[in-house]
């Protein structure tokens, strides 16, 4: 049942987390970081167009101002730490996006690296550019200021004047196209106007040193600035964006389409538990039903509890008193089969003296006739005295046939035989009045309880009566002491005794002795009675008092006999004890108190 | 004056055989024991003993058990037995194995006593007499039947126990032959059994009813009987009595559920049946049984005389006078039937 109840209780655990593992796969997909992603690329795209823009409008020197080149970079870090934070948990789903971000990241730096490189070309080569101008108004004050002085106009120093104004022109028009052809004839000039230097006073060679060395700076660097602007233009920093942007969308979409089947699964997940709820909800409606039937059926059963309780107890008290009826039922069997044993005893003992005495009376009573006759003879032996001369003769033939009578008589042995039968129903009568004696000292039916009793003289009546099963089978052996007579109820102990008797005449199997002994100890009176049987085992001598205990076939003995004997005894205030040796023979020894305390009133109950 | 008949009496209790002889002893002249052994030492010692008269009650041995070896013996002795208070078996083994004459119940009345006892003598000298002739006509010489006075060779033949070899099967055949047992029971199991023992070599009837068995009997040759005591609710051991006192060939065996020491006593006394068991009884005891019987029932037929053995007292009172109507009208046929 536990075990049940837990792999349930596991199965549905197991069932939750499933749909919590679906619920979480499906919810993983955020779609405002997605939002923030694309538009975090977008806005990189943007800043870079502009910082590409600032780079340029500072190469044309729109703006003398570098702010507008940095300032880009710091926004553009900003936004990358963020992409770069975004996306690096998606790097590691897509190796493409990663990549490209790497490659993104190393773009921006090298972009940044090159401006700062442009930075510091373009300080010197815009220092340069703006002074060429102010070095040349310089030059040509001074050769105005030296071409007044003279006031004849030097020719030399007019060419030098038209020749730097040439050389800013020129210089100002290569910074702007940008064009390298244009940088050859200024190179060419600043070498013719290195070589006249000499030539000038010397406060128009410093002031056209200067012009040169600065026309130099321009025209060197101006190349190599414009090398660096087209690096960092060509920096592919938009196609890096593009190309995380599609990696991302790639590693999005993969994520959206596990997430739609997540999603299906969640559903079909879903549609399975419900399934599964309704089915659990529709047994849970039928066993509630069940519940509810026997719940009905329980409470009708508790209804009729009651009743059948009383029904129950009726019958089982009514049992009790069958039991207890077919109980006295056995005990009053017992009795009549201890009763019937003693009865047909005594009967085969009555019937054999009883049978010679009718025979011997019978014969007497025969012969009664012939004595009287003869009787009769001698009455009228006077008579014939007394008769005249003419009737001696019939008094001789009387006198003979008297005679002859009585010797036939003697000859028979009749007188003796006669005296004999009636000697021989005499001691029958005899017998048969013992008989009728010893059944009355035995059952003592005309009284319970009796204060002198002689247990001896019991013991006695008990031989005579159980004289039919001990007779040419056992040899009595008494040896009865003197004992005190005690009161008790001596038809009961006569039970007992009888019991005990022919139990121990049943233990001998061919021929043996019971020896019946009485002594007195300690103001008590002790019956032993030792056959030499077969001995009872000692497995079954401690279950020998216990009542329906009985080695005896079914139907031969209820195994109540000793039962009702301990009780006898008990309630006599004495013990039974048996002492047994298989082979040996058993030895029961019953004591019973001299002074008697027990109410007899119960007594009919056991016997 | 001629001498007289010899009777042996039998008891522990010294009174009784003094009754006995002072009954007895005007005709016949007694000779007493007081245990089974010292009378069957008589027996042994006295040549024709006519009558034994036994109590059944004795020390060491019962009346039955000395019966029993009485017929050993002396196989000519009728055999009587004064029976008090007895046990069941002890009645049955006297009527198996002791083939008792008569019970005399104590206390007995003494007109009955010499009645039965000059009956027996009557009987005892006449089949001595019917034995000899036989023995002289025929060449049997056997030599146990020589050597007695009575010779006991008819009773050898139950003596032996029938199923010895096959010479005693083959004459048992031969002497029964045509003659069938008919069983009045109203249960079947005893027919059944006995077509299984005897293997259809002798025909067996099975009456249910008292009036079956009548109607059978009056078709066909009956040799043994086997039979209920009660039958359909009626009482079978009248029938069984009459059917013997009209008709001594017949051989009963009775086998029964029900135990009644007297109806046992009137059996053998009026009866006159020639073995009782209860029911059930084991397969081989009632082969045994049977095949006795039928061997007793060729005997018979052949030395008719030696049925004295075996008559029966009269009836004194009858309970069913039809049935006796009944039988004896059909006892000519019967008769003729059995070659009476």
């Amino acid at each position: 049942m536990s075990l049940r109840y837990f792999t349930n209780f596991v199965l549905s655990l197991f069932m939750i987390a499933i749909l919590v593992f679906l619920y979480t796969k499906v919810q993983s997909l955020n779609i405002d970081d997605h939002y923030e992603i694309t538009d975090t690329l977008r806005q990189h795209s943007s800043l870079n167009f502009r910082w590409n823009e600032q780079v340029l409008k500072t190469k044309l020197s729109l703006s003398s101002n570098y702010d507008s080149v940095t300032n880009p970079l710091v926004d553009l870090r900003s936004l990358q730490n963020k992409l770069n934070t975004k996306l690096s948990e998606l790097s590691v789903e897509s190796s493409s996006l990663k990549e490209s971000v790497e490659q993104y990241n190393n773009s921006i730096e090298e972009k940044n690296k090159l401006i700062e490189q442009f930075k510091g070309q373009n300080a010197i080569f815009d220092n340069s550019l703006r002074y060429i101008s102010t070095a040349i108004e310089d030059l040509v004050s001074e050769i105005d200021s030296q071409s007044s002085s003279n006031t004849k106009p030097n020719p030399t120093f007019l060419a030098l004047k038209s020749a730097s104004q040439t050389l800013l022109r020129e210089l100002l028009e290569f910074n702007q196209s940008a064009q390298q052809n244009l940088a050859e004839p200024i190179t060419e000039q600043l070498r013719i106007l290195e070589s006249q230097k000499k030539s000038f006073p010397d406060t128009i060679s410093v002031k056209l040193d200067a012009v040169i060395r600065h026309a130099l700076v321009v025209v060197k660097r101006k190349p190599e600035i414009d090398s660096l602007l087209a690096k960092i233009v060509s920096l592919p920093i938009s196609t890096n964006i593009e190309k995380i942007e599609n990696a991302y969308t790639a590693v999005y979409d993969s994520r959206v389409r596990d997430k739609d089947f997540y999603f299906t699964t969640l559903i079909a997940y879903a549609g399975v538990l419900l399934a599964l709820l309704a089915f659990i909800g529709y047994r849970l409606r039928n066993s509630y039903r069940q519940l509810n039937v026997l719940n009905k059926q329980l409470t009708v059963a508790n209804e009729t509890l009651e009743e059948r309780v009383a029904q129950r107890t009726e019958e089982l008290s009514t049992a009790y008193n069958e039991l207890k009826q077919s109980q006295a039922q056995l005990i009053q069997s017992e009795k009549m089969a201890s009763l019937g044993q003693m009865v047909a005893g005594v009967a085969h003992e009555i019937n054999t003296p009883l049978a010679y005495c009718h025979s011997n009376i019978d014969l007497v009573k025969e012969q009664l006739p012939d004595i009287i006759t003869l009787f009769k003879e001698f009455a009228n032996f006077p008579n014939l005295l007394d008769a005249p001369e003419s009737e001696q003769q019939a008094l001789k033939e009387g006198l003979g046939t008297i005679q002859e009578a009585m010797l036939a008589f003697e000859k028979e042995g009749s007188f003796d035989e006669m005296n004999l039968l009636l000697e021989g129903s005499l001691s029958g009568l005899n017998q048969i009045s013992d008989m009728v004696k010893s059944l009355k000292d035995f059952s003592r039916l005309d009284q319970h309880k009796v204060e002198n009793s002689d247990l001896n003289k019991g013991l006695d009546s008990v031989l005579v009566i159980a004289n039919n099963v001990l007779k040419n089978k056992v040899e009595i052996i008494k040896d009865y002491g003197e004992i005190p007579k005690i009161s008790c109820s001596p038809s009961q102990l006569n039970q007992v005794f009888l019991n005990l008797i022919v139990n121990a005449s049943q233990a001998i199997e061919d021929t043996g002795t019971i020896t019946l002994r009485t002594y007195s100890t300690n103001n008590f009176v002790n019956i032993n009675i030792e056959d030499t049987g077969k001995g009872i085992p000692q497995d079954i001598l401690p279950r020998i008092f216990d009542p329906f205990f009985t080695t005896k076939e079914i139907g031969k003995g209820t195994g109540l006999g000793l039962s009702i004997a301990y009780k006898i005894i008990q309630q006599h205030g004495g013990t039974i004890t048996v002492r047994s040796e298989v082979n040996k023979g058993t030895q029961f020894t019953v004591s019973l108190p001299v002074n008697q305390k027990t109410d007899f009133k119960n007594f009919e109950v056991a016997a | 004056m001629d001498k007289k008949e010899k009777v042996l009496c039998v008891d522990d209790e010294i009174n009784i055989l003094i009754s006995l002889r002072a009954l007895l002893r005007s005709k016949y002249e007694i000779l007493i024991a007081t245990s089974g052994e010292e009378a069957l030492e008589i027996l042994r010692k006295e040549p024709a003993i006519r009558v034994l008269i036994s109590d059944q009650r004795m020390p060491k041995m019962l009346g039955a058990e000395l019966l029993r070896e009485a017929k050993k013996i002396s196989p000519g002795t009728m055999r009587l037995l004064l029976t008090g208070y007895s046990d069941l078996q002890s009645i049955i083994d006297s009527i198996n194995e002791g083939e008792v004459f008569r019970f005399i119940n104590k206390p007995w009345n003494n007109q009955e006593i010499r009645f039965i006892v000059d009956f027996a003598v009557k009987v005892a000298i006449e089949t001595e007499q019917a034995v000899e002739k036989f023995t002289n006509e025929a060449s049997d010489t056997d030599p146990i039947a020589s050597a007695s006075a009575i010779p006991a060779s008819l009773e050898n033949q139950q003596r032996k126990p029938p199923m010895m070899g096959p010479v005693d099967a083959a004459s048992v055949q031969e002497e029964t032959s045509g003659a069938g047992i008919l069983v009045v029971d109203d249960e079947e199991g005893i027919a059944v059994t006995l077509q299984e023992i005897l293997n259809d070599s002798v025909p067996i009837y099975n009456a249910r009813t008292i009036n079956e068995a009548i109607e059978l009997l009056s078709n066909h040759q009956i040799s043994v009987i086997i039979s209920e005591t009660q039958v359909a609710n009626e009482d079978a051991t009248e029938f069984v009595k009459i059917l013997k006192q009209n008709y001594p060939f017949i051989i009963t065996i009775i086998l029964t559920k029900y135990h009644s020491a007297d109806t046992m006593i009137s059996l053998i006394n009026q009866g006159q049946i020639y073995r009782y068991s209860y029911k059930p009884i084991q397969k081989n005891q009632l082969g045994l049984y049977t095949r006795s019987a039928l061997a007793r029932h060729g005997t018979n037929l052949h030395k008719p005389e030696l049925l004295k053995r075996h008559q029966v007292e009269e009836l004194k009172e009858i309970q069913n006078p039809s049935l006796v109507s009944k039988l004896v009208g059909r006892l000519k046929s019967l008769r003729l039937k059995m070659g009476f």
